[in-house]
């Protein structure tokens, strides 16, 4: 099947529902199930942004604005995961604690207005994971329709320049507790460092990147296109003083580059 | 944390390739190397991942403000 039939097929299968929330983050994968979801059912879809300390200040802004330029409803859900010590404690199984939580205070707004089906923009290639978040998902039966018709992430690209979203080649974004290394806690202020640290790379023009924090040690990891400017000694100082600025004591850049969370 | 390298083999295999690594230390788990003068990014690139495969988990340089 081309786009078109596949975006044809998911469609056909969303209209079966009569109400739908999708959990929505502003990266491409929601926002083209969001599309999806608002192309089969106009209004009685809802995007529905989960607000934490996990999330980046600038991820909740870009929601805003996607879900304005798709038409959908959209509101916000405030929560903490910071009050769940199993969350906290950051094992292996961190994620499954903060998706429970999530998809817990989804599925209330799910019910205030009426829908039957709360969706999450999974995609088959976090399948290939270590993703204990999925387990909590299925658990709570959330739809996934771009997991259910094995759309890849490229896949989900394509679905979004085909949609005409501006998102479609917006790099993943990903939780900010994924930039602690399990078994070092998960705080407030380790989180508001780790989002400071990186809108310094964001500032400096790098498009992929992650400060991991290791027990205030920065290790940057950018993109391997991206190695050499960060090296650049013009700018190399600067970016550290800043980073110091937002709470580190050691600024570091790591050799290998930037590797998803689970991949390390 | 421990390592299964030491600083001994890290400046040793710098010093394999021709770069000169000054100083090598563990940081919470994370190797940080200090090299006089720091090479090119394309070979801290390609000693990071011989590094890796040799078994350090993070390496990386230390940034200086």
């Amino acid at each position: 099947m081309n786009v078109e039939e596949q975006i044809a097929a998911i469609t056909a299968e969303m209209r079966a529902h009569s109400r739908i929330v999708v959990a929505f983050s502003g990266g491409v994968d929601s926002a083209v199930v969001a599309a999806l979801a608002f192309r089969a059912i106009g209004e009685n879809a809802r995007a529905v942004t989960a607000v934490s300390a996990t999330l980046a200040g600038r991820e909740l802004e870009e929601a805003v604005l996607i879900a304005s330029e798709i038409g959908i409803p959209h509101e916000t859900m405030r929560f903490s995961e910071l009050d769940n010590p199993k969350f906290t404690e950051n094992t292996s199984s961190r994620c499954f604690f903060c998706q429970s939580m999530r998809f817990d205070h989804l599925r209330v707004i799910a019910d205030r207005v009426g829908a039957d089906v709360l969706a999450s923009g999974t995609n088959a290639d976090d399948i290939g994971d270590d993703r204990p978040g999925l387990a909590a998902m299925e658990e709570r039966g959330i739809y996934q329709p771009l997991l259910k018709h094995n759309i890849s992430k490229a896949g989900v690209r394509d679905f979004a320049q085909f949609l005409g979203l501006s998102v479609w080649d917006k790099p993943a974004a990903a939780c900010l507790s994924s930039r602690i290394p399990h078994g070092q806690e998960v705080t407030y202020d380790r989180l508001k460092r780790i989002e400071l640290a990186e809108e310094v790379l964001h500032g400096y023009g790098f498009r992929h990147y992650r400060v991991r924090d290791h027990e205030g040690l920065a290790r940057i990891e950018v993109a391997l296109e991206e190695l050499e400017r960060v090296f650049d000694p013009a700018i190399l100082p600067a970016i550290s003083r800043e980073i110091k600025s937002a709470g580190f004591r050691r600024v570091a850049v790591d050799l290998c580059g930037y590797r998803a969370a689970g991949r390390q | 944390m421990t390592s299964p390298l030491t600083k001994d083999q890290i400046i040793n295999h710098c010093a394999s390739r021709s770069v000169a690594c000054v100083d090598a230390f563990l940081d919470t788990g994370v190797w940080v190397l200090k090299f006089e003068p720091v090479p090119p990014p394309a070979v801290l690139h390609r000693i990071g991942l011989e590094l890796k495969e040799l078994g350090a988990r993070w390496i990386t340089v230390e940034v200086l403000s």
